[in-house]
């Protein structure tokens, strides 16, 4: 699965200019993430037809737009689906009907319908109208009708930015099955950090530059958090994801099971325990990490890892990001400008690195 | 009795006519930006403002011999469309055009072009769309926008003295009747076809407000 695009939007009050190739291996999800207004929207739509960019759009094989040919398939041909941030289900049509629209203008199969309903778990919801759903039931069923729509590409505009936490959570692990179930390459957007974490396969950084909206950067979610220059870890939510595999079986005592880095092990609460063997991604925040110079037998911290400095980053804010190497991987500490200078913290030093919390990723 | 026969026909046909025209119109007018579109739709409402026995003057020309609709009507072997069925539908058509245009138009920039879309990455094409999902929710809009068509058309005089006169059977409403019966002081004729037309308006406009207060869309 391929999308290539290097296209210019001109509205009123409004342009973009960008280019951008993306790659899918079968499916996976790629985040669009940028602050509120960069354009991350229109990019979506243009892409999907909505709106009249110039240019050129391929996906796979198909030519969407060549402006300079004249040649624009329109929406309804590119089959894209798209999820809005309000669901935008047709008020005039109960929840049955909805789902129907999409599945009876497409190739779905019988199966398709029931196992999508079955996967998002709305066959109780299907004789509903759409105004005595809750939003996340609403998003719930507006994922399903784009799915029912056998799409080439699932496009999803901030699906759950307008939705309170405890639906956000309850949807985040459905747009992360579907995409492996129905095997589909997802263009998502989001302003949410914590979106980008559990989702991302790959970020694709928007920015507005000149109030010209255009794409910064692309990369892995690794690739782009081990990057101390990055827009992620200027801000508060700077954090490391560590890899490792989960050992041990039975249990340690008091309840710890432990997740193995090449040499370093790093230890968590059993709850979290999948399977042995089996691989796990940890997110570590930066301010959570703290420096010692000498191994601390005498602190209530449990996760103390050994690694060397690659890089400081001096902040305006008095504060500094460190940049270590624990086992060939990359771990953020922020720590205030004041201890880094006490420490006299130095490139190449060899330091250990206390781990106050640390949470599982998808 | 010919004559209520006649003008609920007319009101009938003038109302079908004038929504296949007023759908296109209305959609135009409620979501693109275009020069002159301000000239365009007081254009439009004209029949608003305009004492029909002006607009009657100018349709009687056109429909004359000597105008276009002489020449339509040359096409069967006709001299003029005026004094007759087809040119006072004419007349009707576009007498009452802006009372249909305006709840269409007000119905779909209430909607706007978002449900076009949805279903356009639906695969919807636009005339697919337009009919599953546009019309159904605009049918308060139509609701309104026929009743207010074919009332308005019930009441026409002026237009219809014009370029209709008083032929029973061909041009001869209800509102024209009733002008005659008093002018010939048959009395009770009058009374009655009064009290008919009043009976339907009221009914009509009943339905309009109801409908207007369930959807809470603005009608003019």
């Amino acid at each position: 699965m391929k999308l290539s695009l290097d296209i210019q939007l001109n509205k009123a009050d409004f342009k973009l200019a960008t280019s951008l190739e993306l790659t899918w291996p079968k499916a996976g999800i790629h985040v669009v993430f940028g602050p509120s207004g960069c354009g991350k929207s229109h990019l979506l739509r243009s892409i999907c037809g909505l709106e009249t960019a110039e240019g050129v759009i391929t996906f796979n094989e198909t030519t969407w737009l060549d402006s300079q040919k004249n040649h624009q398939v329109p929406c309804h041909k590119r089959n894209v689906a798209m999820v809005f941030q309000d669901s935008q289900l047709f008020p005039h049509l109960n929840v049955k009907q909805n789902l129907m629209f999409a599945f009876k203008r497409s190739t779905a199969s019988l199966q398709d319908l029931e196992s999508a309903i079955e996967h998002l778990k709305i066959s109780h919801l299907l004789d509903h109208r759409v105004s005595q759903l809750s939003g996340g039931e609403k998003q719930r069923i507006s994922i399903c009708r784009s799915l029912l729509s056998k799409p080439d590409l699932l496009l999803m505009d901030e699906p759950l930015a307008s939705l309170d936490w405890q639906s956000k959570a309850e949807i985040l692990p459905y747009i992360q099955s579907i995409c492996h179930q129905w095997q589909l390459p997802i263009l998502y957007v989001s302003h949410s950090l914590d979106e980008v974490m559990q989702l991302a396969d790959q970020i694709i950084f928007m920015e507005k530059i000149n109030s010209v909206s255009t794409i910064k950067k692309v990369g892995s979610l690794l690739d782009l958090l081990q990057d101390i220059d990055n827009p992620f870890n200027q801000s508060s939510h700077a954090c490391s994801i560590i890899e490792g595999a989960w050992k041990n079986e039975p249990f340690l005592q008091d309840g710890l099971a432990k997740v193995q880095l090449e040499e370093q092990a790093i230890y968590l609460n059993q709850n979290h325990y999948q399977q042995i063997n089996e691989h796990v991604r940890l997110t570590i925040n930066a301010s959570d990490v703290s420096i010692s110079l000498s191994h601390a037998l005498d602190s209530s911290i449990m996760n103390i890892l050994n690694g060397s400095i690659q890089n400081i980053k001096y902040e305006d804010s008095g504060q500094c990001l460190i940049q270590m190497s624990i086992d060939g991987q990359t771990l953020l500490s922020r720590i205030s400008a004041y201890s880094a200078k006490r420490l006299n913290l130095k490139v190449g030093q060899n330091v250990f690195a206390q781990i106050k919390a640390v949470a599982l990723s998808k | 009795m010919q004559a209520l026969f006649l003008t609920l026909q007319l009101a009938l046909f003038s109302t079908l006519i004038l929504l296949v025209l007023a759908t296109p119109l209305a959609w135009f007018l409620a979501h693109k930006q275009f020069k002159g579109k301000a000239f365009l739709e007081a254009f439009l409402a004209l029949p608003l403002v305009l004492p029909p026995t002006v607009l009657g003057f100018y349709l009687l020309i056109a429909l004359g011999p000597n105008g276009p609709g002489g020449a339509i009507a040359s096409l069967w072997g006709g001299q003029s469309l005026a004094f007759s069925f087809t040119g006072l539908l004419i007349g009707s058509v576009i007498y009452s055009l802006p009372f249909v245009v305006q709840p269409l138009q007000n119905g779909f920039l209430l909607i706007g072009e978002k449900p076009i879309q949805v279903a356009a990455t639906l695969k919807a094409s636009f005339s697919d769309a337009f009919f599953h999902v546009i019309v159904p929710l605009a049918k308060p809009a139509y609701i309104s926008a026929a009743t207010l068509g074919f009332a308005h058309t019930l009441g026409e005089f002026g237009v219809v003295l014009m370029i209709g006169g008083n032929i029973p059977g061909e041009t001869q409403v209800v509102s024209i009747a009733i002008f005659e019966n008093v002018e010939t002081m048959q009395y009770d004729q009058a009374h009655m076809l009064s009290g008919i037309l009043l009976i339907i308006s009221f009914s009509l406009l009943a339905i309009i407000y109801r409908n207007r207060q369930k959807h809470n869309h603005g009608l003019l």
